[in-house]
């Protein structure tokens, strides 16, 4: 274990392969996400506030705040343009995400289910209870592998709010071509989906989201692993312990 | 044609007994001297009716104590409305500049004339009117509306169809045609374009874009005419299109099946979600803020004795275990569950 040699930044390595890296200060630092990873949460975060912050005020249009919202926006045409432009990029994020899953499943043969999967397995049901027990004192903290089951539901959520909030947009963007293909009802159909799901969206990044990621004590006030890829290894160890022994164990990481 | 026996309440407005005979007295002496002689009939009638506090000095008796019938015509909106070129004879036939009786026919009633003198001037849309719904109804037992229920009488603005204004759109329906149809239009009121009138889309469709104004009322979903009130600014619509439902309640009560199963199906995964998300948010909190007052005083975390309670019981039943590798607080064997994550 010991004799393993630890690629430096910038070095030839496997595809896929994080690297470590020591800062100035000394500190290392292993590469968690790839730029790409980076750049595709940035899109599906900036969309996603674009959304959030063009939509409400047409759901709750008679309440004074949606009015003075709509106000800064300078009228429900430019929120609705505004709205529909983020919405085409978030929706492209996904769509290049979902060709990205296919190449890597599809053509690079990644195991679905594995330690380095981000699809759930059974360690996450015994994670999550193993987190309720930690809360109230009764066990210790689960040791995580590379994604904790709360990484993965809100990942997961994303398909489910793409594939609901998504669809019900595009049948309310282009109504009459809605109705070529099913019944006008489903337009009332699609306003209940979309506002419902929206508001679900929302309340779930700032209350559960935003909580997790980023206000636990340990990253407070702000993780910036997902901006910056780069997780100080005495980090990893104490926040996945299980993935920092396997990262030790095939040799990407020193030991602290 | 005749309209009979118009039912709207008359406008009231309490103003002091004292003030206002005090007033017309010195209206009915200016009146008097200057008005008749010269002046023509607008003018000539505003002396006196143009005064706010002007009110009938001989009120008709159904009128409350302290209560003044208010005959105050305000100048201002008149004259700035599309009829300000019209005399105020015109509609209040019979009117002269005499004092006292400046009314000629005193057995008619003066709201009756002067609502059947729209249709003098405005034959066409009075054909229109009478082959509607409201007309049918305001013979039969007054309930539809007339002309001055949705136009107003004195402040009538000019009609400039396809370029109203979203707050114009918003009023007609709101104090217009909201006034009789309260559930058509809370219901409606749910719905994207009243929602997007409300923040000032004039593009959005309000009552009459759809329903038309003075015929064609009635929309039925599937029919020819409705998908022509919707091409108006859906170019695409079909048959299909004309299914969405404008008027449904806000819970979805009166609604087709498949539009209440979403509803509640979808409400109640918001709550479930949502609920168990912060709950469990929560409760995350609480115990990272039982480790930052622990790691910041000994003794504060402690001050829930069932927490104190549940920690003792912990520690005692992992007596003897081997730390985990999170366990970063090594100083004390107990506190491997409270030290840093
Ligand atoms: C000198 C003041 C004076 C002038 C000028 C005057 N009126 Fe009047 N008007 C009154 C008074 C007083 C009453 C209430 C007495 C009544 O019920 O007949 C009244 C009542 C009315 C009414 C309501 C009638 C009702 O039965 O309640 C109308 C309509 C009216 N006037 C129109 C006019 C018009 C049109 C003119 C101009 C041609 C005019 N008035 C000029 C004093 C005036
Ligand atoms: C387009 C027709 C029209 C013109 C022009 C018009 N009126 Fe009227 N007026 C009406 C109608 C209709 C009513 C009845 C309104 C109601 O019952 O709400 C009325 C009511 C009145 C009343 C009774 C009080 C009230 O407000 O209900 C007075 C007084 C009056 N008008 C005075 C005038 C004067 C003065 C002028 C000229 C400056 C004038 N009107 C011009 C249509 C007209
Ligand atoms: C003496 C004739 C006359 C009477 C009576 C009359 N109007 Fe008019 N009205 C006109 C004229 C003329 C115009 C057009 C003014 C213009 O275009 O400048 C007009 C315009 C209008 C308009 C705006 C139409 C548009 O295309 O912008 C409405 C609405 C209207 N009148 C309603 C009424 C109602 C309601 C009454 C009865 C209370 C009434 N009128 C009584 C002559 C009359
Ligand atoms: C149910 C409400 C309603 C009633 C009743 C009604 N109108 Fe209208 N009228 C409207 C609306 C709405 C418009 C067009 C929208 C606007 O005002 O911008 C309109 C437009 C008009 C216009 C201009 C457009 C055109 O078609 O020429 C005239 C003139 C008019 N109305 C006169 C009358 C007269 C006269 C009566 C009574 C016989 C009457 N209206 C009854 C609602 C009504
Ligand atoms: C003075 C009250 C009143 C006003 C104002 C009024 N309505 Fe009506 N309306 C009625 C009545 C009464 C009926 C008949 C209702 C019924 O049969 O259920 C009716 C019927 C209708 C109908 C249904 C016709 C049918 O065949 O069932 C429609 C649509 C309608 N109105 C639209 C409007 C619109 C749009 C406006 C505003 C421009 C308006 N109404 C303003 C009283 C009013
Ligand atoms: C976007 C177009 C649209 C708008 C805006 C709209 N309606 Fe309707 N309305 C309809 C359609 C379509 C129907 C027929 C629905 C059905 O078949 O059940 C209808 C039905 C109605 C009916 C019942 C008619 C009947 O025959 O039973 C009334 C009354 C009515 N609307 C009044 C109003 C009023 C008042 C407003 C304004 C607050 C309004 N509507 C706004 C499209 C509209
Ligand atoms: C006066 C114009 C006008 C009329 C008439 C009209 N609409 Fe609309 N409607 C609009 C506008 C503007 C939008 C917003 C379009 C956009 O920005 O995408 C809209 C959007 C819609 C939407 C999508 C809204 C949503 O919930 O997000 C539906 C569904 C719709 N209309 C149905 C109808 C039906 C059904 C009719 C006929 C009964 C109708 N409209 C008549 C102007 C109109």
């Amino acid at each position: 274990m010991a004799e393993a040699t630890y690629p430096a930044v910038g070095e030839e390595r496997p595809e896929g392969a994080a690297v470590a890296e020591t800062n100035v200060e000394g500190r290392d630092y292993y590469v968690r996400f790839s730029p790409y990873h980076r750049l595709s949460h940035f899109v599906m975060m900036t969309t996603f506030i674009g959304c959030a912050l063009t939509g409400p005020p047409l759901k709750y249009s008679y309440d004074f705040w949606a009015q003075a919202m709509m106000g800064f926006w300078g009228g429900v045409q430019n929120a609705g343009l505004i709205h529909r432009v983020m919405a085409g990029f978030m929706v492209a994020d996904f769509v290049v995400h979902v060709l990205y899953l296919g190449y890597h499943i599809g053509v690079k043969k990644a195991k679905i289910f594995g330690p380095d999967s981000i699809f759930f397995w059974k360690k996450d049901l015994s994670d999550a209870l193993g987190m309720v027990k930690w809360f109230f004192d009764r066990g210790p903290r689960p040791r995580f592998e590379r994604f904790t089951f709360w990484e993965k539901f809100d990942y997961w959520a994303v398909f489910w709010g793409i594939a609901m909030i998504g669809t019900s947009g595009f049948a309310l963007w282009f109504p009459t071509v809605t109705s070529t293909l099913v019944s006008g009802i489903f337009l009332n159909v699609a306003r209940i989906i979309h506002g419902d799901e929206a508001i679900l969206a929302i309340g779930w990044i700032l209350f559960v989201h935003l909580y997790n990621s980023h206000l636990r004590m340990n990253v407070f006030p702000m993780d910036p692993v997902i901006f910056t890829g780069r997780m100080p290894v005495e980090h990893v160890k104490h926040d996945k312990a299980a993935w920092y022994d396997r990262l030790v164990r095939e040799g990407k990481i020193k030991p602290e | 044609m005749n309209l009979t026996g118009v039912g709207l309440p008359r406008p009231r407005r309490r103003v002091s007994r004292v003030a206002a005979s005090a007033a017309f007295s010195a209206i009915l002496m200016l009146g008097l001297f200057v008005g008749v002689a010269s002046a023509q009939d607008v003018e000539g009638c505003l002396i006196c009716h143009g005064d706010p506090n002007f009110t009938d000095p001989t009120p008709p008796e159904n009128l409350e104590e302290g209560e003044d019938l208010s005959l105050y015509v305000d100048a201002e909106k008149f004259l700035g409305s599309v009829h300000d070129e019209l005399k105020c004879s015109d509609c209040h036939k019979g009117f002269l500049l005499t004092i006292p009786n400046h009314q000629i026919d005193v057995d008619k009633d003066f709201r009756q004339v002067a609502i059947e003198a729209c249709e003098g001037c405005h034959q066409e849309a009075f054909q229109q009117y009478q082959t509607s719904e409201h007309a049918q109804r305001f013979y039969e037992d007054q309930a539809g509306p007339i002309c001055i229920s949705c136009h107003g009488s004195h402040a009538i603005r000019r009609v400039n169809l396809g370029e109203e204004s979203a707050d114009f759109k918003m009023s007609m329906a709101r104090d217009s045609c909201g006034q009789c149809h309260e559930d058509k239009f809370e219901q409606a009121s749910h719905e994207f374009h009243f929602k997007a009138l409300s923040l000032g889309y004039e593009r959005a469709a309000t009552c009459f874009d759809c329903h038309g104004f003075h015929d064609n009322l009635a929309l039925t979903s599937g029919e020819p005419e409705t998908v022509e009130a919707c091409r108006q600014c859906h170019p695409g619509a079909n048959k299909g299109f004309t299914y969405f439902q404008m008027h449904l309640q806000e819970g979805f009560q009166d609604a087709w099946w498949g539009v209440r199963a979403v509803y509640y199906l979808f409400s109640t995964l918001l709550v479930v979600v949502l609920v168990t998300g912060i709950a469990y948010t929560t409760v995350h909190f609480q115990k990272e803020t039982r480790t930052m007052l622990g790691v910041f005083g000994r003794g504060a975390g402690r001050l829930f004795g069932f927490i104190r309670h549940l920690e003792e019981e912990s520690v005692k039943e992992r007596e003897g275990r081997p730390n985990g590798p999170e366990d970063h607080s090594n100083d004390k064997p107990e506190n491997d569950h409270r030290g840093m994550l």
